[in-house]
C-alpha cells in the first residue's frame, strides 16, 4: 500500500488535468475492462455476480489556475479550495517550478525566467515522506489515500459485480455523474477524505489517525443510507460514524439518474487544504480491506 | 440590422416570448420547436458531426412583486444585477410597456448610513405614474417583467452600446449560422430560456439533439476600464473573441477549444484567453448532459454587462461570426 500511495502522491492530478493521475491509476491495476468516460473519469468494470456495486473516489486535487501572467510572475485562481500561503513551492504544468509570493493586489506564483500561460495549472510540490511507521504526509494526501484504498480493493479478489469510478473535476464541483448511464447496479460506495481533528486542544474529536474508517452518516453533499451504514458497520473492520462538515463526491453521484443507495466512507485525513496533508496508513489498509470485505 | 433589432426585443428570464418569436420569424427555412422549458431550438438538417450552438436569449430584468396602496410598484431582481445601476432608470414594465421610473426614498430624507451604503433593490420602487394601487393594477399585473428600454448606439472605435447584449449577440450570430449552409456537418442551435436564473433550459436542449460536440456562444466580463489593474480585466474589448479554460460551472474540453484556437490562428482571426476561472455559463449544465458532451465557450467582451448600457466592439462581434463560420467550413468536418 505504502508503494501505491508514494506512486500516487508524486504524480500530479489538478482538478480539470487529471490525464496523467489517469494514467498513472491504470498502471497500478491488474488487467481489466477499463473505459473513460467524455470527462476524463475512469471507470473499470470486475464482472461478477449481484446486482452490482460502484466504489466511487475522486482523482483530482485542489491546484492553480494561472489568469495573467507577467513576465516570471503569474496571478492565478485557486480552484478547489486549495488555500496557498506565501512560500509554498508549486509545481506548474510543463514541470516548471515556483514559489507562491504576493504583493499588494494579490497572490501570484514566481517562475523566475520561466513565462506561464493562461489556463497552465500549479499544484503544490508533489511529495511523501514518512513522519512515523504509520502516518504519512505530502501534498494532497487525503485524496491520493483514498485513491490508494480503492486501488487496493480492486487489486483483490472480489465475487460481485463492480464498478470502480475514478472520478474528475470534484474539487471544482464539477463532477459529472453522466457515467452513471453506463453502470448497472443498485448501491454506491463513496471514499472520502474526512478531515481529522484529533490534535492536542481539540475537546470533541470526531475523526482521528490511525482508528480506521469513517463512516459519514451525513456530509456536505449526502445522508448515506442506513441499511448500507449497518451492512458496513457490521464487518469485522474497524469502523466508526463520522458527521462530516466537508463535501464529498458520492452527493452529486447519489441523486442521478433515479438516484442509488448509497454510503460515504471517509479517509481521516490532518491539514486539509494546506497543502501539506498527513495520513495513516493502516487506515488506508483497514478502508480497502473493509471495500473488499463488502465485495465478497 | 439584426442584432439591433434582437437587443430591442424584451425577454427576461421565464418571460421569453417576445425574443423567442422575434428569432424564430429568421429562421423560416429551418426545422424549428419550442420545447417545456421554453428553449427555441433549430437544426439544418446535414450528414456528418452534429454540433450544437447554444445561445441564451433570456435576460437580467426586474420581476414585479408588490402594488402599494399609492400605486408604487414593488420589485424583485431576475439573474444579477448591481443594484447601482438601477436609480434613476427608466423601465418598461409587461406586454404593454407601461413606462416607469425607479425611485427611492429622497437623499433629504436618508440616514447617514443609507446615503453612504449601497440601496438595496428592496427599498426601491417604480413609479408608474398612477394615483393608487386600483389605477395602478389597471396597468400592470404582479409578475409582469420590466426591461431596461431598448437603445442601440455606435459610438467612438467602432463600439456599440446597447441594452441585453449578453446574449443576442450570440443569438445573431447563430441566427447567422443557421441562415447559412455548411457540409457535412449538421448544424443545430440552442436558443435558450432562464439562462440568467441558473441556467435552467440549456439541459433539456441538449438532451433533445444529443450532439457530439457543443458551443456555448456567451458573452462575458470586460473591466478594461481601470488601465492599471489589467491582471483583473478578465478581457480586453476590441482583442477578439475569448475562449474559457475554466470557470464556476465548467471546464472546456481541450482539444475542441484548440481546434477554434488553431482555426483562429491560420485565418488570422483575432482571440484571446479569458482571464478568470469565475461565472458560469450554459456549459456547465450542457456537458453533463445525455453521456457527457465536449463542450467549448467562446465568448464576446462586453463592457457593463448586465447593466442598461452594455458596451461591445463590432470588431469583436465581427470576429466571432467570422472564426466560427471559418471553422464550420474548414475544421469541424475533421472532428
Amino acid at each position: 500500500m505504502e508503494t501505491i500511495l508514494r506512486k500516487l502522491a508524486m504524480t500530479p492530478a489538478p482538478s480539470g488535468c487529471e490525464g496523467e493521475i489517469c494514467r498513472m491509476i491504470q498502471s497500478l491495476l491488474p488487467a481489466a475492462d477499463m473505459q473513460i468516460d467524455a470527462h476524463g473519469s475512469l471507470l473499470v468494470h470486475k464482472k461478477g455476480s449481484g446486482d452490482g456495486t460502484v466504489i466511487l473516489t475522486a482523482m483530482d486535487t485542489p491546484c492553480l489556475y494561472v489568469t495573467y501572467p507577467e513576465g516570471g510572475f503569474s496571478r492565478f485562481s485557486s480552484a478547489g479550495g486549495l488555500k496557498p500561503a506565501n512560500g509554498m513551492a508549486v509545481l506548474c504544468e510543463g514541470n516548471i517550478r515556483g514559489t507562491v509570493g504576493s504583493d499588494e493586489k494579490g497572490p501570484f506564483i514566481d517562475t523566475g525566467s520561466h513565462t506561464l500561460s493562461i489556463g497552465q495549472w500549479a499544484v503544490p510540490v508533489p511529495s511523501f515522506y514518512k513522519v512515523d511507521d504509520d502516518i504519512c504526509a505530502g501534498a494532497s494526501m487525503g485524496q491520493y489515500a483514498a485513491m490508494a484504498a480503492v486501488i487496493g480493493a480492486a487489486c483483490k479478489e472480489t465475487v460481485q459485480d463492480v464498478w470502480f469510478v475514478f472520478a474528475t473535476k470534484s474539487h471544482i464541483r464539477q463532477l459529472s455523474p453522466t457515467f452513471m448511464q453506463k453502470i448497472k447496479a443498485n448501491r454506491l460506495i463513496s471514499v472520502e477524505v474526512s478531515a481529522a481533528n484529533d490534535t492536542p486542544a481539540e475537546k470533541t474529536v470526531f475523526a482521528s489517525l490511525g482508528q480506521g474508517t469513517t463512516l459519514r452518516v451525513k456530509d456536505e453533499a449526502m445522508l448515506s443510507s442506513p441499511e448500507l451504514l449497518s451492512v458496513v458497520a457490521d464487518t469485522p473492520l474497524k469502523t466508526y460514524r463520522e458527521v462530516s462538515l466537508r463535501r464529498g463526491v458520492g452527493g452529486t453521484v447519489q441523486k442521478a439518474y433515479g438516484g442509488i443507495k448509497s454510503v460515504g466512507l471517509g479517509i481521516p485525513t490532518r491539514y486539509c487544504g494546506c497543502g501539506n496533508e498527513a495520513v495513516s496508513l493502516s487506515d488506508i489498509q483497514n478502508t480497502s480491506a473493509l471495500l473488499a470485505y463488502i465485495l465478497q | 440590422m439584426l442584432l439591433k433589432n434582437l437587443c430591442g426585443a424584451a425577454g427576461v428570464s421565464g418571460d421569453e416570448a417576445e425574443i423567442r418569436d422575434l428569432i424564430a420569424s429568421h429562421l423560416t427555412d429551418c426545422e424549428t420547436t419550442v420545447d417545456a422549458m421554453g428553449n427555441l431550438l433549430a437544426r439544418r438538417p446535414g450528414g456528418g458531426k452534429r454540433i450544437l450552438f447554444a445561445a441564451h436569449m433570456d435576460e437580467v430584468g426586474l420581476l414585479i412583486s408588490g402594488i402599494e396602496e399609492n400605486g408604487f410598484l414593488r420589485f424583485k431582481i431576475v439573474g444579477g444585477i448591481n443594484t447601482d445601476v438601477l436609480l434613476g432608470k427608466k423601465v418598461y414594465i409587461g406586454p404593454h410597456k407601461i413606462p416607469g421610473i425607479i425611485g427611492v426614498c429622497a437623499i433629504h430624507l436618508q440616514t447617514k448610513s443609507q446615503r453612504e451604503g449601497t440601496v438595496d433593490a428592496s427599498d426601491m420602487y417604480i413609479d408608474i405614474g398612477a394615483a393608487d394601487r386600483a389605477e395602478a393594477e389597471n396597468a400592470v399585473r404582479l409578475g409582469d417583467t420590466a426591461i431596461f428600454p431598448p437603445h442601440f448606439e455606435e459610438f467612438g472605435d467602432n463600439l456599440i452600446d446597447a441594452r441585453a447584449i449578453d446574449d443576442r449577440a450570440g443569438c445573431a450570430i447563430l441566427i447567422k449560422l443557421l441562415q447559412n449552409r455548411y457540409d457535412n456537418i449538421e448544424v443545430c442551435c440552442a436558443f435558450t430560456a432562464q439562462e440568467e436564473v441558473g441556467t435552467r433550459g440549456a439541459q433539456a436542449a441538449a438532451e433533445f439533439f444529443r450532439p457530439d460536440y457543443a458551443i456555448v456562444v456567451e458573452s462575458t466580463s470586460c473591466s478594461d476600464i481601470y488601465p492599471s489593474d489589467r491582471a483583473f480585466h478578465v478581457t480586453s474589448l476590441g482583442a477578439g473573441p475569448a475562449f474559457t479554460f475554466m470557470d464556476r460551472t465548467s471546464t472546456p474540453d481541450k482539444l475542441l477549444v484548440s481546434s477554434l484556437t488553431l482555426t483562429a490562428k491560420l485565418h488570422g482571426i483575432p482571440w484571446q484567453n479569458k482571464r478568470t476561472t469565475g461565472g458560469g455559463t450554459d456549459a456547465g449544465v450542457i456537458s453533463r448532459a445525455v453521456e457527457g458532451i465536449p463542450t467549448a465557450i467562446i465568448a464576446l467582451p462586453c463592457r457593463n454587462l448586465h447593466s442598461p448600457s452594455c458596451v461591445i466592439s463590432r470588431e469583436d462581434y465581427e470576429s466571432m461570426w467570422q472564426l466560427l463560420d471559418t471553422w464550420l467550413k474548414t475544421a469541424a468536418p475533421l472532428l
